[in-house]
């Protein structure tokens, strides 16, 4: 099977065409320049093209219209559908490519598709999603991958793929099942961004005790991440299993609520 | 008749017999060498370094003396040596083998571990990797919630060999930005996303934004020898003094004096930079004075935050990597 090239750009180009499309000035070809990942040697060779991102640019289509209002802005209410949806559609579209994780960790390829690719599409999408409504502030830039190696999961679509990478499982009934729990605020802050979101069961755990449990965003914030931040200073969870993580976390919950 | 000269090279003579945990294991980051490495950094390499295909790390663990666990008044058969890589660009991390304590001591000889990156289809390793070992009990028991140890998630012994990218470790970045007709001659400006300083992540909270018109002099400025080096100072010195004054007015604002803050958030950060700048006692009643009236009103509170700007900016860096230091965010 032989790779996909995955055309790539540097944070310092994503951030001049980021600035024109916010502009609304026309990008062309000579204000980016693209390499490639593997380097792209010969004719054989084949690229990420149009052709395979365009069933992904449809589905995230009928996503943008199914979670708009009618001025054409995202409902905020929904950021957490948005989000499993994306997650969704970008983890299957990417899986069925011959691709592997050290092209899919290089930053570069998404801020090539977050800035770049579909003649703004993508970038178009990414500001639909995080503009807030009536607010003349933009979104934070590094959701379109202007943004240091070590904040490769603060990139939109690259989390959106990080989430489905994590939790997704193949066999399952419905394999993205994980993606769909716990909310798209729990999944940024308290999961792609922490030390106890490397260990893929103990994320499940997690998720399906939110779920289960009902445990709001506050007790999140204020009680249970604090506790589980304060555990992981002399414990981690790696070898723990479904119901052994979610058997701690619990017993954190219980204690940090008398 | 010629002389033979024997060489016996054994791996259980009693120097590798481990008297404490830090002696449990060592790394060698490729099939043959030394084993050299403790914990810690084992290599840097630049950004695109297929770590996958270049290194072969092998962990040797040393027989451990049971004594070592006679005072602890734990038994080694109850606990596990667990060796685990993660990918650190993924934020993602597996067992790569696990076995009994007891077989360190048990053991005639030192046992090698092979950490295959090869193997790890899921993880790519491009912001690098790091592979762990744990010793941690097996079992959890929670009748016994009052001893120190009782759950199989409590690491006993941690060591942590790291194989880095080596990238500007930065907390903000300064993005090129337009400014329009309006701010022409604004040279930059900190741009709050977020009134939330506590919970997120401080790049969710600002954004700092160099007027995109003075990318060029900013280039030159940064290559001149003599100005370069002032002229940057000055500007970070701006910089960081408006990033404490609003992070500490937005915590103001949330009236909470018992504040626990994530490390990486703006709150974090400001924090940071005062214990770098040696005011740690004086955070408290910043935070406190913060807290009790509008902190623009506070020249005290201002004349603080300069001082901090100032001593940070001087030992900041060149505007070339757009970055601030990580050393000052992360602790």
């Amino acid at each position: 099977m032989t790779t996909l090239c995955l055309p790539c750009i540097s944070v310092d180009h994503a951030s001049d065409v980021w600035n024109k499309r916010r502009q609304g000035i026309t990008v062309s070809d000579t204000d980016y320049e693209v390499t490639y990942t593997p380097e792209h040697s010969n004719s054989d060779q084949r690229t990420y093209s149009a052709i395979q991102i365009e069933q992904l640019k449809q589905d995230l289509e009928e996503t943008k219209l199914a979670f708009s209002h009618s001025d054409g802005s995202s409902d905020k209410k929904h950021a957490s559908d948005i989000d499993a949806a994306v997650a969704e559609i970008v983890h299957s579209s990417i899986s069925q490519l011959e691709l592997n994780s050290f092209q899919l960790s290089n930053g570069g390829f998404w801020a090539w598709l977050s800035n770049v690719a579909a003649d703004g599409f993508f970038w178009d999408f990414i500001y639909w999603r995080f503009k807030k409504r009536g607010k003349e502030q933009d979104p934070a830039r590094k959701n379109w991958g202007i943004c240091s190696i070590r904040e490769f999961h603060e990139i939109y679509f690259a989390r959106s793929w990080l989430m489905g990478h994590k939790v997704h499982e193949p066999e399952a009934k419905d394999p993205y099942a994980f993606v769909k729990k716990s909310g798209t605020e729990n999944w940024r802050s308290h999961i792609l961004r922490v030390e106890f979101g490397w260990d893929p069961e103990f994320v499940k755990a997690l998720v399906d005790v939110i779920e289960e449990d009902d445990i709001k965003s506050n007790l999140m914030r204020t009680k249970l991440v604090p506790s589980l931040r304060a555990w992981i200073s002399s414990a981690n969870f790696v070898d723990l299993s479904h119901d052994e993580s979610k058997k701690i976390i619990r017993y954190l919950v219980s204690k940090e609520l008398g | 008749m010629s002389n033979k000269v024997f060489s016996v090279s054994r791996r259980d003579v009693a120097f590798n017999i481990g008297r404490s945990f830090d002696e449990l294991v060592r790394l060698r980051k490729n099939e043959t060498g030394e084993f050299q490495f403790e914990s810690g950094v084992v290599v840097e390499e630049p950004i695109g370094c297929d770590f996958k295909n270049e290194y072969r790390p092998v962990l040797r663990f040393n027989r451990l003396s049971p004594e070592i666990f006679k005072k602890l008044d734990l038994a080694p058969d109850s606990l596990n040596v667990i060796v685990t890589v993660a990918d650190t660009a993924l934020h993602l991390r597996k067992i790569v083998t696990k076995f009994c304590a007891s077989e360190l001591i048990e053991s005639s000889t030192a046992r090698d571990v092979r950490v295959p990156l090869k193997e790890q289809a899921n993880m790519g390793f491009f912001g690098g990797l790091e592979i762990g070992v744990y010793l941690k009990p097996k079992h959890s028991d929670f009748e016994s919630t009052d001893k120190m140890i009782w759950h199989s998630s409590q690491v006993l012994y941690a060591a942590r060999f790291e194989f880095k990218v080596a990238t500007e470790d930065a907390v903000f970045r300064l993005h090129f930005v337009p400014f329009g007709d309006e701010l022409k001659n604004v040279v930059y400006c900190v741009k709050w996303i977020s009134d939330d300083v506590i919970s997120g992540v401080a790049s969710d909270s600002f954004e700092v934004h160099i007027n995109d018109e003075l990318k060029n002099e900013f280039k030159l400025l940064e290559s001149n020898k003599t100005f370069g080096p002032l002229g940057t100072r000055f500007l970070f010195a701006g910089i960081l003094r408006e990033i404490i004054e609003g992070t500490l007015k937005r915590i103001g604002d949330v009236g909470d004096t018992e504040i626990e803050a994530a490390g990486d958030s703006a709150y974090g950060f400001v924090k940071n930079m005062f214990k770098a700048a040696g005011f740690v006692d004086d955070w408290s009643m910043y935070i406190q004075m913060a807290n009790e009236t509008n902190i623009t009103d506070q020249s005290e509170v201002s004349e603080m935050a300069l001082k901090v700007a100032q001593i940070i900016a001087e030992s900041g860096s060149a505007l070339s990597n757009q970055y601030y230091p990580q050393s000052l965010g992360s602790s």
